[in-house]
């Protein structure tokens, strides 16, 4: 396992946290939901 | 204080955005990148605290005072940026970068209205670009920022205001005209004009200055008045519909008609809609309907997405448009005007016959 492989199994283990939170699920959702059009269009601006 | 993101919030994020799960967004995270992004970020000072260095509590994000309005679009557009400069996942800077943003906003108990979302792909395309500068960009963003209702501090927050206007924030917007629209921030406030002799009608903002109504367009607003005193309503949607429907040579009811509906139609809907509603005016008064408001933000919105400097019917009827679940919405989906197929015959109709023009007389004009 080398470093880069460490870090990201940490960052999984606080992803992992942040799913289970409720409000930060909760407030992600009605983010996207509320916005469902936009990350369309911003693909589209992508260059 | 405000609570910041961190790289594992950042992966859940793009996780959601991308429609990929937060696995798969995890294997592609350029994680150098994203602690760049937030480095760049964080304030100097003590200012932030990291949520992921806050004791968790399962099934809830700690909870922070409030920042102040201003503080909170400065902060977020300062993530934005710096995530648009240091892409996480390449490829998908502009949607992480935005929904990262958003969050942000939210675990800071500000919720974001960014309903039109045309103009709203702009101002990210120029953050992006480096053509609107993040302190415009922060500008136009704090005046579409409201409390989050679900926040669980909001109790201790005052009330909401703008800042104040001033000369240093006319000329800190001005730039705005640099990208493609002239007028590129629309605070809340807003007056209406219907003109008097030596000064043209239109809208005024205190960052836009006036944008000038067309012909129809005046036609409409004063039009969709007197439908709604007739009727003993508060002006509303529905009676900007009317209004647009009387509007014969207007790009609106042309681009209706590319559709195949007539002026007669949408007249008929929206007194559909008008019977059933409840008289609620006070004799001499015509409160603006809440919904009505919100669709001259939209109005002001699209005349900024198409770069125009001035109001025509096209943005009266796209602003309507800008509002799902709506009555005016319903009635125009059963005619067969859906916003897509709108958007693309008021395009086709501007192509051929040219914009809508403001108007030249100065005062009132009805038609």
């Amino acid at each position: 396992m080398n470093m880069p492989d460490t870090a990201r199994e940490a960052i999984a283990a606080l992803a992992q946290a942040r799913r289970k939170d409720k409000r930060f699920r909760r407030q992600l959702e009605d983010n996207l939901a509320r916005h469902q059009r936009l990350p369309h269009l911003l693909r589209e601006n992508q260059p | 204080m405000m609570t910041e993101l961190d790289v594992a919030a950042l992966a859940v994020i793009a996780g959601q955005v991308l429609g990929t799960g937060t696995d798969a967004a995890l294997s592609q995270l350029d994680i150098p990148a994203a602690e760049a992004a937030l480095a760049e970020a964080r304030p100097a000072g003590p200012e932030t605290v990291s949520a992921a260095s806050r004791p968790h509590r399962p099934g809830s994000t700690p909870a922070a005072a409030r920042p102040d309005r201003t503080a909170a679009a400065a902060a977020a557009v300062t993530l934005m940026h710096a995530l648009l400069r240091h892409p996480p996942l390449p490829g998908h800077g502009q949607p992480v970068a935005t929904a990262a943003g958003l969050q942000f906003l939210a675990v800071n108990g500000w919720q974001a209205d960014l309903d039109v979302p045309r103009a709203t792909a702009i101002t990210i395309q120029g953050l992006a670009s480096g053509q609107l500068p993040p302190a415009d960009a922060a500008s136009w963003l704090e005046a579409r920022l409201s409390p989050d209702p679900a926040s669980p501090d909001r109790a201790t927050t005052t009330q909401t205001q703008l800042p104040p206007r001033s000369r240093a924030r006319r000329i800190m917007l001005a730039p705005i005209a640099a990208i493609r629209h002239r007028h590129g921030s629309r605070p809340g406030p807003f007056t209406i004009s219907l003109g008097s002799p030596g000064k043209p009608a239109g809208i005024r903002t205190p960052a836009t200055g006036l944008m000038p109504f067309t012909d129809p367009a005046l036609s409409t607003v004063i039009l969709s008045g007197q439908q709604a005193r007739r009727h003993g309503q508060p002006p509303g949607p529905e009676h900007i519909l009317l209004g647009l429907a009387g509007q014969d040579d207007s790009v609106a009811v042309k681009a209706l008609q590319r559709l195949g509906i007539s002026q007669e139609a949408i007249r008929q809907q929206a007194e559909n809609i008008t019977g059933h509603s409840q008289p609620q005016a006070q004799p001499g008064q015509a409160p603006v309907t809440p919904q009505a408001r919100r669709v001259w933000h939209a109005v002001l919105d699209e005349a900024v997405a198409h770069g125009d400097n001035y109001i025509g019917t096209e943005h009266f009827l796209l602003g309507l448009l800008c509002h799902r679940d709506t009555p005016v919405v319903h009635a125009l989906a059963s005619l067969g005007a859906e916003e897509n197929e709108v958007r693309a015959a008021i395009t086709a109709q501007r192509a051929g016959s040219g914009p809508e023009h403001p108007a030249r007389r100065h005062g009132v004009h009805v038609r």
